[in-house]
C-alpha cells in the first residue's frame, strides 16, 4: 500500500444537540432527552435512551407531549446559539490535531489523515479523547480511503459502539467487505430513500452489491452522482475535501410563525424581519441580489382555507440595501396578500447573487449609490457591536407576536455574558 | 504592460479605491510610531478566552472569598489542564455545579475544600467529576 494513499476520517458528535444540553445539566445524563425543531414543532434529536422508548425523529411534539412527560423524557427547544458555539469548539479542537478539516455539518467534520503517522487508530482515539476533554462532546470516528468509506466506518462505529469504542478503521479490504455486506444501501452516504427503493427493484440491497455493480451502468441508469458513490465504495476517491464553504448561490430565510398571522400589518413585520436577516447574510458574503422572491403560505395541514403565493421582485439595480429591498418586498407583498387566511409561513429568497466587483454593468446601468454602501456598512458595524437586531428598518417590530416559540429553551451558557453557567460556592 | 481588464469604475467602488490611492500618495513626514505598532492589548488573549477548551462561568456564594472569588465573580475555566492538588476547580458534586479547591484527604482520597473556614470540606467522595480548572477570575469592584 502506498503511504500517500488518501485517507479520511469522519468525526461525528453523538446525538449532538442532546449532548450539548446535557453538558450543562449533569443530572440529565441518564435521562432520555429530545430536542425539538423551530417552534417546538417536532423531534429533531434524541438520545439513545429516548430512541429506546420508541420516540422517532419527526414525531410532532403536540402529539407526544403527554407521553414524553409520562415516560420522564426531558424536551428542549432548539438553542442554536449554544449548538453553534459548541460545534465551533469541536471543529477547532479537531483542527488542533489534524492539518486539513472540512466542516460537513453542525455535528460532522471530515479530516484529511493522508500521510499522518501510523497507527491511525490511535491517532483517531487521540482526537476522540481531546474533543471529549476540551468540549465535553462524545464523538465517533470512522477512517477510510474515501469520504464515503469514512462515513460508512463512522456508521459502524455507532452501530458497534461497545466493541469499537467509537473508532472504526475501515482501510483493510476484508473489513470493507465485512461491513458493506451488512449495510443496506440506504445507509450509504449519498444514497437517498428513493434511490435505494429503485436499487432494490434492480436487485441491489446491500452496499457491497452496490460497490460491485458496474459504474458505467450505474451512470446510465442513475446518473453521475451515484456513479461517484460506487467508485468511492470501491476505494477510489472521487469527492475531495472542501475546506472553505463555497459562497451561496441563493439565500433563503423562512420560518414557520409561532402563531398564525392574519393581518397584513403583522405579515409586513414578518417579511421585513426576514429581509433584515437575509440581507445580513448577503452582505456577509459580500454579494448583491438582482432578483428576489417573497412568498406567503398557509399551513398545508388542518381544515382552514389554503393559500400559497409568491412574487418575484426586481430592484432597480443589484443591491444589498435592506431599506430598498424591504420597500420592494412590501410592494410585492401587496400583490400576493389575500385577506381571510391564517398564514403559517413567509419566505424571502434572494437570487441572482453577484459578488461585489465581479460583475460589470454597461455604462447606462445604474448601480447602488455609495451612500447606501456607507449606510449598510454602519448598520452592520452597529449590529456587530450591539447585537444583530439592534438597528433595523422601521418595518421590523421589536417584539413580534408571531415570533418563534421556544418555550423550553436552555440558557445561552456560552454566548451570553448574562446567562453563564453558575457554580456554587456554598 | 499586461492589461487584464478595462472598465468603468462603479460609483460604489469609488470610495475604497480613492482611500487606497490617497493612502499611497501621502507625502508628509512618516509617523515615527508606525514602526512600533502593536495590536491593542486584549484581556481575551491574556486569559486565552477564544481557545476551544476555555469556558466562562459565574460564582454563586462566598465560600471561596479568600481566593478573591466572590459572589458574582466571573470564572475563566480551562478544560485542557489536568487538575492538580491545590487547583481551584469547578466540578459536579451530586450533579450540582460547584467551585472549590481540589485537595487530598489524609487517607489519600480526594476532597473539595473551601478557602473560607466557615464552610466544611466535602469529603468521602468516591470520585470527583472536574469540569475544568479555574485559571482566572474577574470581579467587578464598583457596585
Amino acid at each position: 500500500m502506498s503511504p500517500k494513499r488518501p485517507t479520511y476520517a469522519l468525526v461525528d458528535c453523538n446525538s449532538f444537540y442532546c449532548s450539548c444540553e446535557r453538558l450543562f445539566r449533569p443530572e440529565l445524563r441518564q435521562v432520555p432527552v429530545v430536542v425539538l425543531s423551530n417552534n417546538d414543532g417536532c423531534v429533531i434529536a434524541r438520545t439513545p435512551e429516548a430512541k429506546a422508548l420508541g420516540i422517532k425523529m419527526g414525531d410532532p411534539f403536540f402529539k407526544i407531549r403527554d407521553a414524553l412527560k409520562a415516560k420522564g423524557v426531558v424536551a428542549f427547544s432548539s438553542n442554536y446559539e449554544l449548538y453553534g458555539d459548541i460545534s465551533s469548539r469541536v471543529q477547532r479542537t479537531i483542527e488542533s490535531l489534524a492539518p486539513r478539516v472540512e466542516v460537513y455539518s453542525i455535528d460532522e467534520s471530515f479530516a484529511d489523515l493522508t500521510g499522518i503517522a501510523e497507527p491511525l487508530g490511535d491517532f483517531a482515539r487521540q482526537i476522540q479523547a481531546r474533543v471529549r476533554s476540551w468540549t465535553g462532546m462524545p464523538v465517533g470516528i470512522g477512517i477510510g480511503h474515501t469520504k464515503t468509506l469514512a462515513k460508512a466506518a463512522q456508521h459502524a462505529s455507532k452501530l458497534y459502539k461497545e466493541r469499537t469504542g467509537g473508532v472504526v478503521d475501515l482501510r483493510a479490504d476484508h473489513a470493507v467487505e465485512w461491513l458493506l455486506k451488512r449495510m443496506p444501501t440506504q445507509e450509504v452516504w449519498g444514497v437517498g430513500r428513493r434511490i435505494s427503493v429503485r436499487l432494490e427493484a434492480d436487485g441491489v440491497t446491500t452496499a457491497w452489491q452496490l460497490a460491485n455493480t458496474d459504474p458505467k451502468t450505474i451512470r446510465q441508469r442513475y446518473g453521475v452522482v451515484l456513479e461517484r458513490t460506487v467508485r468511492e465504495l470501491t476505494g477510489e476517491p472521487c469527492i475531495e475535501l472542501q475546506e472553505a464553504e463555497p459562497d451561496r448561490q441563493a439565500i433563503c430565510t423562512s420560518r414557520m410563525f409561532g402563531e398564525r398571522v392574519t393581518t397584513l400589518e403583522a405579515m409586513r413585520e414578518a417579511v421585513a424581519s426576514y429581509m433584515h436577516r437575509a440581507t445580513q447574510k448577503l452582505r456577509k458574503q459580500q454579494s448583491l441580489t438582482a432578483v428576489f422572491r417573497v412568498a406567503v403560505l398557509t399551513s398545508p395541514f388542518g381544515d382552514g382555507p389554503k393559500y400559497a403565493n409568491s412574487v418575484m421582485c426586481y430592484p432597480p439595480y443589484p443591491t444589498d440595501d435592506v431599506l430598498l429591498l424591504t420597500r420592494a418586498a412590501m410592494e410585492g407583498l401587496e400583490v400576493i396578500w389575500r385577506d381571510g387566511y391564517r398564514y403559517s409561513k413567509a419566505e424571502i429568497l434572494l437570487m441572482d447573487l453577484r459578488k461585489r466587483g465581479e460583475f460589470t454593468g454597461d455604462l447606462f446601468t445604474p448601480s447602488q449609490p455609495a451612500r447606501s454602501d456607507d449606510l449598510m456598512r454602519v448598520l452592520d458595524l452597529i449590529n456587530v457591536k450591539f447585537g444583530k437586531n439592534a438597528l433595523h428598518s422601521g418595518r421590523m417590530p421589536i417584539d413580534a407576536t408571531w415570533a418563534m416559540k421556544r418555550e423550553m429553551m436552555s440558557r445561552s451558557y456560552t454566548t451570553s455574558i448574562n446567562q453563564l453557567m453558575r457554580f456554587k460556592a456554598l | 504592460m499586461n492589461l487584464i481588464s478595462l472598465r468603468q469604475i462603479t460609483e460604489s467602488e469609488l470610495p475604497t479605491l480613492l482611500q487606497v490611492l490617497s493612502g499611497r500618495a501621502s507625502g508628509g513626514f512618516p509617523s515615527p510610531a508606525a514602526d512600533h505598532y502593536e495590536a491593542p492589548i486584549s484581556l481575551d488573549d491574556l486569559v486565552d478566552l477564544r481557545a476551544p477548551h476555555v469556558w466562562l462561568g459565574e460564582t454563586e456564594g462566598d465560600s471561596m472569598s479568600p481566593a478573591g472569588i466572590l459572589n458574582g465573580t466571573k470564572l475563566v475555566i480551562d478544560r485542557a489542564r489536568t487538575p492538580q492538588v491545590g487547583n481551584v476547580v469547578v466540578a459536579y458534586i451530586d450533579n450540582q455545579p460547584v467551585v472549590k479547591r481540589l485537595d487530598r484527604q489524609l487517607n489519600g482520597g480526594w476532597m473539595l475544600s473551601s478557602d473560607n473556614p466557615k464552610y466544611p470540606p466535602i469529603q468521602g467522595l468516591e470520585e470527583i467529576e472536574v469540569f475544568g480548572v479555574v485559571t482566572w477570575s474577574l470581579t467587578l469592584h464598583v457596585p
